[in-house]
């Protein structure tokens, strides 16, 4: 029987901004007599600069998320596809027909060297996620190699690894999976059971706030494993004892410890020796994104090495993870290339940044310090109403951080901060936050304040903030203007269109207060707003739940601004670059 | 409360077996040992050959002459001959099994004698400083060491400890003599010891015997953050009994629990490749010279019932480096010319001498004695067992082939393909390998007419003394 078949929607909305005839490949995963289609590529009309492959782009996938099958948009061939000679995940590769001007997704099995149309359901990505979970796999390899052998050294340690020659183990519920070394009743157990047992663990000792925006993986280790099994019926090929070899000749050999940050998305029902195979798979769909960084690396003329480094990223609409790998210390210019092929690849436009360094996803079970919160605003329970807010990741600026007591001077500083969080973790930009004292110079630099001002306790209001990310951050603004609170109303459908088109945090200052604005709700008839507001005055310390219970962050009534005060907003805009 | 050990009846029996009346004889003893307790499972007197011939060669060379195992009074004892003696044999035991210290055979009570008890303490003394020089041989156990004396006349014996680590004062200690006092459980592991050691500036110039132990500091480092896994079970820093992971196989083998004590027990050897904190850059190094280690290693370990999982695990650690030391040592012990006498590039095939095994009959627990490439001569083998060893075996004992002789066809297959290795820069060889098993030839060869010249000499010794 031909196996069911579900498409996540975000590959249906995905379909829906394509705009020109085109052929691609479909990717997802087949488990328990199901195919679920997550993600697809596009082939290029012009090959010239493109050099990924569809089977090397299913390396940026995590494990379990193969080739299916192939997409046709508008293109009414009838010949059976070569292409699905590559495919051998299913026995029915499949064929999706999408039409662009009736916007209908049409879904074939190859069955008996025929095309069989088949129903298919559409899931989101939540439901997804309650049958499957995120195995992240880190490790440091210690690599050694000739300098001009490196790429073959890499394909051998590849091999040596995927021959069965490492073991994994997981830290939160203290799992062991050792291929053949494993426990009886460890062999038994389910992946579900596995997430359990590291939820368990998790939940209680951990009560620190974690924002819905980092990504929940079960965290995978990894071991070398130097023993051989004593098999007398599989005897290995070498064995013999230890010889030493000395060479006496000069040989540059490059070392270092090649970082592993692997994916793979693995069905609850998976047991433990089949994620043990998938886990190893996914180690060398890492291995072999970090040969091809070494292998441009090398292509390149008088390059310095730099050592591969992998980072995970979700663009906006997509319902999954994707690793890209770059070399340390490269600049934006010079992984330009790779990260456009990958916005070809995937059908994404070059407006907006997702493959960059900055746009590396952050994760629940990383204990990374961050100063300041991210998306305090998650925990908020928002009206029941039309509501558009912010989009992706800021951190809450607000007075006494770093150290600095601005406290009566600083709110539209801090304000000005948040905003420029959210472009650096939107990927736009990698240069610091500016402190109060760079955004003091940059004023008088451009000749609106006197050389007094720096250092000085003045307050800024919306234009100075429109000038300084202008001026420093290159980032274009838009400019709204109240002339009372109550007029403050009125502007909710054009707040909303910016957080549609921008969703980027608003700064907002009016008599001597400067807020941020993150999100928009109003009913059918625009009445009832609400605005969602970030308040830089909080003067304590990290805690989401004093922040939202006070009030500090939370939806606001219109009368929340004052009759008699005249209000300007700086509304940040997207550059087009990605 | 002093220790108590446990050792086998028959062991008592060989006590009595060396007695003479007017000499004394000088042994080791061999266990485990834990806690509180010690389990002994071997005793050997000491051969003492005229101090000249001992000391250096005392590993493939001695015949026996039953009068060299005695002397004529305890005041004589030679105590670095002693400590040299159990730095040797201690090459020859598993992991886990140590010399646990020494003892005495002779017509009085040696350890009532104030001055003669001072002689034996500087003996263990001396022993326990012997096996700390050599940090990989792991000679020392972490616990006291015992002095043993039986007196010939009475059949009686008193046995003391003594911290040879702090303070060298002398405890009473409880020998219980039984027919079985422990039940062993046995453990081979196979380790793969591929590995590339590129040698760095300031040490190319350094003899291969120095740069042989920067290998055997490297594995030492590697091995001993290494996770071991007995039965499936991660070994982590445990104080588990050991038991308490065996016990499922032996529930569900209850009938076959003979054929069980038979098996030899798979263990595992991991190595943590954790995530690093921070991540360091890739360093670029012209080394002069390389040394690269291929081949598989024997590993066998046994732990009485009582052990603990840490113990156990520990146990594995020790043998590995014992042996990965052992035979780098015998080698470059036997390495006459020196390296540094080749100019040009070149690779050279060095082959240490290969473990094999000899189980004692009683226990099972796995001796081991290192075999050079060519050796052939069981006869050797089995003088060397019964003079450093005093054990009496036959050649069908000796399981010579659990690590196997290169095949150098291997390796030049090895080397083309190059699939078995990790991390290996292996093209190197290609090209030089002609040259390089002209080298081979030209260095077993060298071997064998040593190995010639050291027996011809020992003939023409022996027969003069006969």
């Amino acid at each position: 029987m031909a196996p069911r078949l579900k498409v996540l929607s975000n590959v249906i909305d995905r379909f829906a901004k394509l705009n020109a005839a085109v052929t691609g490949y479909l990717y997802g995963i087949v488990y328990e007599e199901t195919l679920t289609v997550l993600t697809f590529s596009i082939n290029p009309v012009d090959d010239s600069d493109d050099p990924i492959l569809p089977i090397d782009l299913q390396l940026s996938l995590p494990a379990e998320v193969d080739l299916l099958g192939i997409l046709y948009v508008d293109q009414y061939r009838q010949d059976i596809p070569d292409a699905f000679k590559e495919i051998d995940v299913t026995d029915n590769p499949l064929l999706i027909k999408y039409s662009l001007d009736a916007t209908e997704v049409n879904a074939f099995y190859y069955i008996h060297q025929k095309l069989e149309p088949i129903n298919y359901e559409v899931i989101d990505e939540s439901s997804l996620l309650q049958n499957f979970c995120y195995i992240r796999l880190q490790a440091n390899i210690p690599f050694l190699s000739e300098e001009m052998n490196i790429m073959d050294s890499l394909q051998d340690t590849r091999k040596y690894l995927a021959a069965g020659k490492v073991g994994f183990y997981f830290n939160e519920s203290e799992t062991y999976l050792l291929g053949n070394d494993i426990k009886k009743d460890t062999r038994n157990m389910t992946t579900k059971e596995l997430v359990n047992a590291s939820k368990n663990q998790n939940n209680s000792k951990n009560s620190k706030y974690i924002p819905l925006c980092f990504v929940d993986t079960i965290d995978a280790k990894m071991f070398l494993k130097m023993s051989s099994e004593n098999n007398l019926d599989d005897e290995p090929v070498h064995l013999f004892a230890p010889v030493v070899q000395h060479i006496k000749k000069s040989i540059k050999y490059c070392e270092m410890s090649l970082k592993i940050d692997t994916l793979a998305l693995v069905g609850y029902n998976i047991n433990m020796a089949q994620l043990y195979e998938i886990l190893v798979e996914s180690l060398c769909r890492n291995l072999r994104l970090i040969s091809f960084s070494f292998e441009n690396q090398l292509k390149t003329e008088n390059m310095q090495l730099q050592l591969p480094e992998p980072i995970h990223v979700k663009p906006l609409d997509f319902g999954h993870l994707l690793t890209a790998v770059y070399p340390v210390g490269l600049t934006e210019a010079e992984n330009q290339i790779y990260r456009r092929n990958l916005h070809r690849r995937f059908a994404l436009d070059l407006k907006k940044p997702y493959f960059k360094k900055e746009n590396a996803l952050r994760f629940k079970n990383d204990k990374e310090k961050m100063v300041q919160l991210i998306n305090p605003h998650e925990i908020i329970t928002h009206p029941n109403q039309n509501i558009s807010i912010v989009q992706g990741q800021y951190a809450y600026h607000h007075y006494m951080q770093d150290g600095i007591d601005d406290s009566g001077w600083g709110c539209a500083y801090r304000s000005l901060q948040t905003i420029v969080s959210w472009y650096r973790l939107q990927g736009y930009t990698n240069k610091p936050i500016p402190t109060h004292r760079e955004i003091q110079k940059c004023l008088v630099d451009i000749g609106d304040k006197p050389s007094s001002f720096i250092g000085s306790k003045q307050w800024i209001g919306s234009t100075e903030v429109g000038y300084v990310l202008e001026t420093l951050e290159d980032i274009p603004i838009r400019v709204l203007s109240a002339s009372s609170g109550e007029e403050m109303a009125t502007l909710a459908p054009d707040l909303d269109r910016h957080f549609r088109t921008q969703g980027t945090p608003v700064m907002i200052g009016g008599g001597v207060l400067a807020h941020t604005i993150l999100g928009v709700s109003y009913d059918e008839s625009f009445k009832n707003v609400q605005f969602l507001i970030l308040d830089p005055h909080y003067t304590g310390p990290e805690q989401v739940n004093t922040i939202v219970n006070k009030g500090w962050c939370g939806w606001k009534k219109s009368d929340f601004w004052k009759k008699d005060a005249f209000y300007n907003m700086c509304l940040p805009q997207r550059p087009n670059k990605f | 409360m002093g220790r108590t050990v446990y050792a086998e009846e028959r062991l008592l029996n060989y006590l009595e077996t060396l007695g003479k009346p007017d000499a004394y004889s000088v042994g080791l003893i061999f266990g485990q040992s834990s806690d509180q307790k010690d389990y002994v499972v071997h005793l050997a007197r000491i051969p003492f050959v005229p101090a000249a011939d001992a000391v250096e060669d005392s590993f493939h060379s001695h015949p026996t002459n039953p009068e060299d195992n005695y002397i004529k009074s305890i005041k004589d004892l030679d105590v670095f001959y002693v400590a040299d003696h159990a730095k040797t044999v201690t090459r020859m035991l598993p992991g886990g099994i140590w010399v646990l210290g020494m003892f005495v055979v002779g017509p009085e009570d040696c350890l009532t004698d104030n001055s003669l008890s001072q002689k034996l303490k500087s003996a263990v003394m001396a022993i326990h400083k012997s096996l700390d020089s050599n940090v990989h041989l792991s000679g020392n156990s972490p616990h006291e060491k015992l002095i043993l004396s039986f007196n010939t006349l009475t059949k009686k014996y008193i046995s003391k400890s003594i911290d040879t680590a702090a303070d060298g004062f002398l405890k009473p200690a409880d020998w219980r003599f039984a027919k079985k006092p422990t039940k062993w459980y046995h453990f081979e592991t196979i380790v793969d010891l591929n590995t590339l050691c590129p040698i760095f500036e300031e040490e190319n110039l350094l003899s291969l015997k120095k740069q042989l132990q920067i290998v055997i500091r490297k594995y030492a480092e590697m091995i001993n953050k290494a996770v071991i896994v007995i039965e499936g079970e991660a070994v982590t820093n445990s104080s588990n009994p050991l038991e308490s992971i065996m016990e499922d196989d032996k529930t569900k083998k209850n009938k076959q629990e003979e054929d069980e004590n038979d098996k030899l027990l798979q263990v595992g050897v991991y190595i943590p490749y954790w995530p690093v904190g921070k991540q360091e850059d890739i360093k670029s190094t012209i080394c002069e010279a390389s040394i690269k280690v291929m081949g598989q290693l024997v590993s066998r370990v046994s732990l009485h019932e009582k052990s603990t999982c840490e113990e156990a695990a520990n146990a594995v650690k020790q043998d590995i480096l014992r042996s990965i030391a052992s035979r780098l040592e015998l080698h470059w012990d036997t390495i006459i010319v020196e390296e540094n006498g080749f100019q040009e590039e070149n690779v050279t095939l060095h082959e240490p001498p290969r473990r094999i095994f000899l189980q004692l009959p009683q226990n099972r627990i796995s001796l081991s004695d290192y075999l050079y490439p060519g050796e052939v001569d069981e006869s050797m083998i089995i003088d060397l067992f019964k003079t450093l060893l005093d054990l009496e075996i036959s050649e069908n004992q000796l399981q010579k082939d659990l690590e196997k002789q290169i095949d150098p066809t291997d390796l030049y297959k090895q080397n083309k393909v190059s699939n078995e290795n990790w991390n290996a820069a292996e093209t190197e060889t290609k090209v030089e390998s002609d040259k390089s098993w002209n080298i081979i030839i030209y260095v077993s060869a060298l071997l064998t007419v040593i190995c010639a010249i050291i027996l011809g000499i020992l003939l023409y010794f022996f027969q003069k003394k006969n």
